[in-house]
């Protein structure tokens, strides 16, 4: 056996993602959603689900079983290529940015020198899957959480990618191998405390978690783009929402929480702890606020963290040319 | 500052996600196993009227003696009795007679305790045990098999709006006459018996020592 470099790495490459893909989706995802359910109950003095399995570890399957076996109700109205590609796309852009993000020294998929970019680009798809969803299925509701959503993202990917830009420059590169790297001193959350601050926050919008989730306010406008959706397409939003808090996560803890790097024993298992603190304070913060008002949404992102931000990157741009 | 009340409110959620005690009680048994939290039962008061037993004296010989009381006293008609006498050489109860079939309609009864109050003999109890869902409507009538304690079980009280005290069991060797049974019934103290029933019973044993039978 003669297999060239070439092929051998290309079969070292699907395995990785594959690796990442099983670990992202039964290991984060799917546990995601027994997580909240746990931590809501918990916080909220209930047991949560106990039934199916340890501790209702087993309920995701059987919610997915029930899902798959709903009935499929598309709008008269629809767009029916948009309505069906919209809950593919979501979960699609989500997983992609998994491709950049440094999990161990040795272990990536790829590592681009436009790493941050790459992120951001595949968050910012992931609106679009929204606001084609809220387009697509032809109904008010959607189509408000659909405007709600381009309106929200706009506002948060700008403060959102000047915190990560002052997090580049302090590291010299945009590859968050090299951002991970730079951190092996002192974490990104305590020298760069600003753009912590202003990507904490961010990050809540740019997933529309509470207390930011104003394009599915189910109060307000009825669940928004996910209104005319059931099924497993609805499975997908479902399962995209959890998607990109987990690729979230994995990029507040490369950029700011020191990704792989720990204080002792260095290595993916500190990645995986670091993004699960990350995710559980998703939760306990999801559970803890109440939803913000929509013009109080656009003050806080357009009239304290952009400037916060600007400023921040200002001052660490110059620190950074003149000491 | 915003952020202090912020800190609070997440500060308030935390402790309640560690320390918060939940309160849903796991009702449905099932057994302890790996990450399985114990799950238990509700505590049922001692008052509580659920299912009807029969009880037994210390010896180990019924109670009931198929006087009826409770079967008339039943508004429902869930209590079905068909009385026998005592064979004297292995009688089942203390008294003269003793009930050959004892069926409890649990479709009809509404668990009102008339039973257990009117029995002289403090035969019937009524129980905490509440799980009487049953698959069938067959199953619902309950026989005298299922409603007997097991001999050597301690005797459970009759709670009803009051407290009685049970009467004391004399050991014998034969059933007693009627006349003596009420005796030891008007003698009881802290009776506080329904009053029919009471004067019903003064007039038979007034009869009885009138007519001078007895055995």
């Amino acid at each position: 056996m003669n297999i060239p470099p070439e092929v051998l790495n290309w079969i070292w490459l699907v395995v990785k993602v594959l690796i990442v893909l099983i670990v992202v989706m039964v290991g984060f995802v799917m546990n995601m959603v027994w997580a909240e359910r746990k931590v809501s109950a918990f916080i909220q003095q209930r047991r949560g689900p106990n039934r199916l399995g340890p501790m209702g570890l087993i309920q995701v399957v059987a919610d997915i079983l029930k899902m798959a076996f709903k009935e499929e109700v598309i709008p008269t109205e629809a767009d029916r290529l948009v309505h069906f590609l919209a809950p593919s796309l979501i979960f699609t852009m989500a997983i992609t940015a998994l491709a950049v993000i440094p999990y161990d020294p040795w272990f990536y998929i790829t590592d681009v020198d436009f790493g941050v970019l790459f992120v951001v680009a595949a968050a910012g798809m992931g609106a679009y899957a929204i606001m084609l969803a809220g387009w697509g299925t032809g109904s008010k509701y959607p189509l408000l959480g659909g405007t709600r959503s381009a309106a929200q993202m706009i506002s948060y990917e700008i403060p959102m990618l000047l915190a990560m830009m002052s997090v580049a420059v302090m590291a010299g590169s945009l590859s968050l191998q090299e951002i991970v790297k730079a951190q092996s001193r002192l974490w990104f959350c305590l020298t760069q405390f600003p753009a912590f601050l202003v990507y904490t926050i961010a990050m809540f919008a740019e997933t529309n978690r509470l207390p930011f989730d104003m394009p599915e306010a189910e109060a307000e406008i009825a669940t928004g783009y996910m209104a005319e959706f059931s099924s497993l397409r609805w499975g997908w939003f479902y399962a995209g929402e959890y998607a990109n808090m987990v690729v979230a996560s994995f990029v507040m803890t490369s950029l700011f929480l020191g990704g792989w790097q720990g204080p002792f024993a260095s290595g993916w298992w500190w990645f995986l702890v670091k993004a699960a603190a990350v995710l559980f304070f998703m939760l306990w913060v999801r559970w803890t606020f109440p939803r913000v008002r929509y013009d109080q949404l656009m003050a806080l992102g357009w009239k304290i963290l952009i400037p916060v931000a600007i400023v921040n990157l200002l001052v660490t741009a110059s620190l950074k040319v003149f000491l | 500052m915003i952020v202090i009340p912020l800190i609070k409110g997440l500060w308030n959620t935390l402790r309640r996600l560690v320390f918060g005690p939940t309160f849903t009680v796991q009702y449905p048994n099932r057994k302890h196993w790996f990450l399985f939290k114990k799950e238990e039962r509700k505590e049922i008061p001692e008052r509580a009227r659920w299912r009807i037993a029969l009880q037994r004296h210390e010896d180990g010989r019924e109670r009931c003696v198929a006087c009826m009381l409770c079967s008339a006293a039943c508004p429902s008609e869930a209590i079905y009795i068909e009385g026998a006498v005592n064979d004297l050489e292995k009688p089942i109860s203390h008294g003269e007679r003793f009930s050959r079939v004892w069926n409890w309609d649990m479709g009809r009864c509404i668990f009102c305790g008339f039973c257990a109050e009117a029995c002289p003999e403090e035969a019937i109890v009524m129980t905490d045990d509440y799980e009487l869902g049953r698959y069938t409507r067959d199953e619902l009538l309950i026989y005298k098999a299922d409603l007997l304690v097991p001999a050597g079980t301690p005797p459970r009280r009759v709670w009803l709006g009051f407290y009685r005290v049970l009467p004391p069991t004399v050991p014998v060797t034969k059933p007693l006459g009627v006349h003596v049974r009420h005796e030891r019934y008007l003698k009881r103290e802290n009776t506080t018996l329904y009053k029919p029933f009471y004067d019903r019973a003064k007039r038979v044993h007034q009869f009885l020592l009138e007519k001078g039978e007895d055995r």
